[in-house]
């Protein structure tokens, strides 16, 4: 009974803290989201499923491919006090609860890419772009295949998309 | 008694559905009250019954075999069997439509349309319970979808388009059940299944 209920606890307090870092995103996302000087991208899950289900042959294969895997997109960027912002994010998005997947510094950006996995299935995926010239953040959720997300840098049109190509192989 | 209070009843659910819409409603009528804007209202009915006569011009042989319309062409570079399969699932969506109003203005006037659909845009979230489906917002141009649901069917969608001087509203009104969206079958999804047999 009591290792029942440790088990318990033990869902309770992990849910608890997944939810405190999908939190974490979502307040960071929407204190900024209205400001004019960010641009902002944002799909939440059902349009994701209705697109999946409504999208036709306009949609090209592997965009579709991607579509059909993601839960929730949100891309937030802007070249205003990039810097400040960058500080900001990193102060407020808890990223030791990720594992971090690459790190890079490119033409004096920071560039991190953080993913969350269960077993072998990477549910999110977290971009932080920080510099003088522009701030990034691109959450990703679902059932991810970074392979297909890394196709994307060439599709999207938005800032900061070319980032992406990092995550090919 | 029991008529009293069924009236009652009826006259507080109508005013509760009336009331979350209304700030939708009064989003379509600030677009509307620019001078340069352009307001079209559709019925349910229309938008069915021009479905079921596109279905009626899909399966003729000729235009001229539809008594409802001659003088409407239809060409296609499509597979005339897919777009049979799509314009029934269209239909069977349509269905469950029950208004459409645009409004639109390509070059605002009035410089305070943008501030007052934007605060319009908020209470629709913080009173009506529309939920943002998607937004795009970069360099000034604005796309966001909103979707209203209760008990498990979409009540109403709204899409918001402003950049530049260019603002429009499309509101749909409807009992659009995720049930509606299952059963309808595309052609594209059957290509897709086909190819997966394969």
């Amino acid at each position: 009974m009591l290792r029942r209920i440790s088990i318990l606890l033990l869902f309770g307090f992990l849910s608890v803290a997944t939810q405190a870092q999908a939190d974490a995103v979502d307040r960071f996302f929407t204190a900024y989201e209205d400001d004019p000087s960010f641009s902002v991208v944002y799909v939440s899950p059902k349009m994701f499923q209705m697109i999946a289900k409504v999208s036709g042959e306009e949609v090209e294969d592997e965009l579709l491919d991607v579509i059909n895997d993601l839960r929730g997109l949100k891309i937030l960027t802007t070249e205003t006090n990039s810097m400040a912002v960058y500080q900001d994010a990193k102060a407020k998005l808890n990223t030791s609860d990720y594992e971090v997947l690459l790190t890079a510094r490119e033409e004096g950006q920071d560039v991190r890419f953080f993913t969350k996995t269960t077993g072998d299935v990477v549910n999110e995926l977290l971009l932080l772009v920080g510099g003088s010239d522009q701030f990034v953040l691109m959450s990703f959720v679902g059932n991810l295949d970074l392979n297909k997300i890394a196709k994307l840098a060439g599709k999207l049109d938005i800032e900061g998309a070319e980032y992406l190509d990092n995550l090919q192989n | 008694m029991k008529t009293t209070f069924l009236i009652l009843l009826l006259s507080v659910l109508g005013s509760s559905a009336t009331y979350a819409q209304r700030n939708a409603d009064r989003l379509i009528d600030v677009v509307k009250s620019d001078d340069a804007s352009v307001t079209v209202k559709v019925p349910g009915w229309l938008i069915e019954r021009a479905f079921k006569i596109a279905v009626k011009i899909d399966q003729a042989d000729s235009v001229d075999d539809v008594s409802d319309v001659k003088t409407l062409v239809a060409t296609t570079d499509e597979d005339p069997l897919h777009q049979d399969d799509d314009m029934e699932a269209w239909k069977r969506i349509s269905e469950s439509i029950k208004q459409v109003r645009v409004s639109f203005v390509g070059e605002a006037r009035n410089p305070q349309t943008a501030q007052r659909a934007s605060e319009l845009i908020t209470k629709l979230k913080t009173q009506d319970n529309f939920a943002t489906y998607a937004k795009v917002r970069a360099e000034g141009d604005q796309i966001e979808v909103m979707v209203r649901e209760d008990d498990q069917a979409v009540k109403n969608i709204l899409l918001y388009i402003h950049g530049g001087g260019t603002m429009g509203v499309i509101h749909v009104k409807g009992n659009i059940k995720v049930s509606d969206f299952e059963q309808a079958q595309f052609s594209w999804q059957k290509d897709n299944k086909d190819e997966d047999d394969q």
